[in-house]
C-alpha cells in the first residue's frame, strides 16, 4: 500500500533531481542555440564552438585553471596521505589535536582564509601568481583529502601492514604493496573532489591569482560585466561531458572490480 | 625463506639443537607500567607451544616481542639460537598468523599465498607450484581464483595458514588463532592445526585465553598472569600438578581450603585437620589446598565414601546438570564452598538442602603455597 506521503516524497525526490540536473541539460541545449540572447531558442548552430576555440583569452584561462587544479589536488592528496600516515603512527591523543589542526580550515569562512593568505604572502614579497595560487587552493582542498583519506586510512586493519611485514617487506614495500592498493579508491576519490574544487573555486583565487593567472570562474565571472555569450555555454557543455567521461571510466574500472572480484597488481 | 642477516652468534651448544625461542630477562614498559615482566622461557625446536592467560595478561605483548613487532625494554630474545633482538620483523625466520586472519582484500587467494614468495623474489617459475601445495595443505585446492571476501571464516583461516607456511619459517606464531570460529569448527581446528604442525614440522607457538585449547593442543604450556610466566609444563602436569593458586583457578576449576599447615595436614579453622598429600612447604606455613571438583565424591553418608580419604560433612546447596556431568555446590562446616562433580555411574540423587558427606584421595589434591 502506497500512502500519502510515500507518494509526497517520491515527487519530492523527483524535484530535488530535476533541480539538480535541469541546469546542465539547460546549458547543453543552449550551446546550440543560433542566438546571441542566452535564453531564447533560435534554431541549432555549432558556432559558440567554433568562436571558444578562438576565444584564446577564454582558453588561456581553462589552462591556468586546469593548471592549477591538477597541481593543488595532486598535492592536497599526497599531503592527505602523509597526514593520514603520520597521524596513525601518533599517540591518540595527539592524533585528536593534529586531527582538529588539519579540519580547522573547513569551518573558516574562505575569505577570511583568502585575506589571511594574501597578507602572509605580501609580506614574504611574494609576487602572486601560479605558485600562490596554488597554495592558496591547497589551503582550501586539504581538508577535504584529509578527510577522505584519513577516513579510508583508519578503516584499515592495523594487522595488513604487519602481516606484510612479517611476510617479508620493509616499510616502503608493505606500503607499495598493501597500504597504497587498499586506499587507491580513496585517494582518487580525494584527488577528484579537489580537483572539482580548485577548478570551480573563486574566492581564494581572488586573493590568490596574480597577472596572467585569471582561473576560468574569475574570466567568467569578469564577463557577467561585460555580457556573457552563449561560447560560454559551449564550455559549460564541453565540460560536463569531460566530468562524464572521467566518471565512465572511473566506473568501468569499479564494475571490473566488482565483476572480476578483485584486480591482480602486475608484478 | 631468506636467514636473517643479523650478526649470527655461534649457536650455544653444538650438541642439543638451540631452542626455537629463547628469551632471557625479558620485560616491556608501557611508559610506567610494565605489560611483561621477566620473562625467561625456552620454547624447543618442533613443538606445539601455547602462552595462556586472562586478557591483558601480557602474552599478545610477549609474542609481539617474538616477532619483532615490539621491542623489549629489557632482556633479550634468541631465535634458533641467533640473538635477535631489535631485529626489524621482516628479517625473522618466522611468521604469525593474524588473530584478524589480515588477508590482503585487494588480492585474490593465490596472490595472497603467493605474497611471501614474491616480495623474497623467489624464481618466478616456482611460485605456482608452490603455491599449489600449500593450498593442499590446508584443503583449499583450486581456490586461488577466489576473492577472499567472498570466503567463509574458516576458509579465510586456511588461506591465512597457507599463506603463513608457504615460507617453510622455522617457527609460527599463532595470535588467538581460533578465537574468532564457532564452537564446532573451533574443536576441529584444534584437531587440525595438531596434525598440521607435525605434518610440516615448524614450531608452533600460540597465544590463547582459552585453556581448552590450549590443554587440547599443546605439547607444553606457559601460564601467564600479571605480565609474569607461571608456569611452564606439560598440559597433564599444569592440570595435574598446578604451581600456584592461580593456575590451580584459572585452568579447569579448583576449590581451596586455607589453613596451616602441620605434621598432620593442613589446620583449617573451623573444619579441623585436613590430610594432605606430599609437599614441599615448611611446617607453620600458611598453605592453600586446592581440590578438583572431579576428584570430590559426595554420599548421604560417610560410610559409602571411598575408605582411606578425607571425608568432611557438608551441605548441599544445589546441584546442577551439566550434561556429560552433575556438578554439586557444598558448604562446609566453616562456611567455605565446595564443589564435586560426578558423571556417568557416579552421579546420585541427593537431598539439596541437606548434610551429606564429602571425601577425597590426599593424592588427589594439592598444596600450594600463599
Amino acid at each position: 500500500m502506497k500512502s500519502a506521503l510515500d507518494t509526497v516524497t517520491a515527487w519530492l525526490a523527483r524535484g530535488v533531481i530535476a533541480f539538480l540536473y535541469v541546469p546542465i541539460v539547460v546549458v547543453v541545449v543552449l550551446s546550440f542555440n543560433d542566438s546571441d540572447i542566452t535564453y531564447k531558442w533560435a534554431g541549432f548552430t555549432t558556432r559558440w564552438y567554433g568562436e571558444l576555440a578562438r576565444d584564446t583569452e577564454l582558453l588561456d584561462a581553462l589552462r591556468v585553471s586546469a593548471e592549477v587544479a591538477l597541481l593543488s589536488a595532486t598535492l592536497a592528496t599526497g599531503c592527505g596521505l602523509l597526514a593520514a600516515m603520520g597521524m596513525a603512527r601518533l599517540r591518540p591523543r595527539w592524533r585528536a589535536v593534529f586531527s582538529g589542526g588539519l579540519f580547522l580550515p573547513l569551518v573558516i569562512p574562505e575569505i577570511v582564509l583568502g585575506v589571511a593568505l594574501l597578507s602572509v604572502f605580501g609580506s614574504l614579497h611574494a609576487g602572486l601568481g601560479l605558485t600562490t595560487l596554488v597554495l592558496g587552493h591547497l589551503v582550501v582542498t586539504l581538508p577535504y583529502a584529509a578527510l577522505i583519506i584519513l577516513g579510508a586510512h583508519g578503516a584499515l586493519d592495523p594487522a595488513l601492514e604487519e602481516a606484510a611485514t612479517d611476510l617479508g617487506c620493509n616499510t616502503w614495500q608493505a606500503f607499495r604493496r598493501v597500504t597504497l592498493p587498499l586506499l587507491r579508491q580513496a585517494l582518487l576519490a580525494a584527488w577528484l573532489l579537489c580537483f572539482t574544487i580548485s577548478f570551480g573555486n573563486i574566492v581564494m583565487s581572488t586573493f590568490t591569482n596574480g597577472v596572467g593567472t585569471t582561473t576560468l570562474p574569475l574570466r567568467v565571472y569578469s564577463l557577467l560585466k561585460v555580457g556573457l555569450t552563449p561560447e560560454i555555454n559551449a564550455l559549460g557543455t564541453l565540460l560536463v561531458l569531460f566530468t562524464f567521461l572521467i566518471i565512465l571510466g572511473v566506473g568501468l574500472r569499479q564494475m571490473r572490480r566488482v565483476l572480476l572480484g578483485g584486480d591482480r597488481t602486475p608484478q | 625463506m631468506t636467514s636473517a642477516p643479523a650478526p649470527a652468534s655461534v649457536p650455544a651448544s653444538a650438541a642439543a639443537p638451540a631452542p626455537a625461542v629463547r628469551l632471557t630477562g625479558i620485560g616491556k614498559a608501557f611508559g610506567p607500567a610494565y605489560a611483561v615482566k621477566d620473562v625467561t622461557l625456552d620454547i624447543r625446536q618442533n613443538e606445539f607451544f601455547s602462552i595462556l592467560g586472562p586478557s591483558g595478561c601480557g602474552k599478545t605483548t610477549l609474542m609481539r616481542m617474538i616477532t619483532g613487532f615490539e621491542t623489549p625494554s629489557e632482556g633479550t630474545v634468541e631465535l634458533g639460537g641467533v640473538h635477535a633482538t631489535g631485529v626489524p620483523p621482516h628479517k625473522r625466520d618466522l611468521n604469525m598468523l593474524f588473530q584478524s586472519y589480515a588477508l590482503f582484500p585487494h588480492l585474490s587467494v593465490y596472490d595472497n599465498v603467493a605474497f611471501e614468495l614474491k616480495v623474497r623474489k623467489h624464481p618466478r617459475s616456482a611460485i605456482p607450484g608452490a603455491v599449489r601445495d600449500a593450498l593442499a595443505l590446508v584443503r583449499l585446492d583450486g581456490y586461488g581464483d577466489r576473492a577472499v571476501a567472498g570466503l567463509s571464516g574458516g576458509q579465510k583461516q586456511r588461506v591465512a595458514i597457507a599463506r603463513a607456511l608457504i615460507g617453510r619459517p622455522s617457527l609460527l606464531l599463532l595470535d588467538e588463532p581460533l578465537g574468532a570460529l564457532d564452537q564446532k569448527l573451533r574443536a576441529e581446528m584444534q584437531l587440525e592445526l595438531k596434525k598440521l604442525q607435525r605434518e610440516v614440522g615448524v614450531t608452533f607457538v600460540t597465544v590463547t585465553h582459552d585453556q581448552e585449547e590450549a590443554l587440547t593442543m599443546s605439547d607444553r604450556i606457559a601460564v601467564m598472569d600479571g605480565g609474569r610466566v607461571l608456569q611452564v609444563d606439560t598440559p597433564e602436569a599444569i592440570y595435574e600438578r598446578p604451581a600456584t593458586r592461580f593456575v590451580a583457578d584459572f585452568i579447569g576449576t579448583s576449590t581451596f581450603l586455607t589453613g596451616r599447615l602441620g605434621t598432620d595436614g593442613l589446620a583449617v579453622a573451623g573444619l579441623g585437620t585436613v590430610p594432605v598429600p606430599g609437599h614441599a612447604l615448611p611446617d607453620g606455613a600458611q598453605a592453600h589446598l586446592a581440590v578438583r571438583p572431579e576428584n570430590v565424591t559426595v554420599a548421604r553418608t560417610a560410610d559409602t565414601l571411598p575408605p582411606g580419604g578425607v571425608a568432611l560433612p557438608a551441605t548441599l546447596q544445589q546441584t546442577v546438570y551439566l550434561g556429560n556431568a552433575t556438578r554439586y555446590h557444598l558448604t562446609l562446616a566453616d562456611g567455605s564452598e565446595l564443589l564435586a562433580e560426578a558423571g556417568g555411574a557416579g552421579r546420585a540423587e541427593l537431598p539439596v538442602g541437606e548434610q551429606v558427606w564429602a571425601g577425597w584421595d590426599p593424592e588427589r589434591s594439592r598444596v600450594l603455597a600463599e
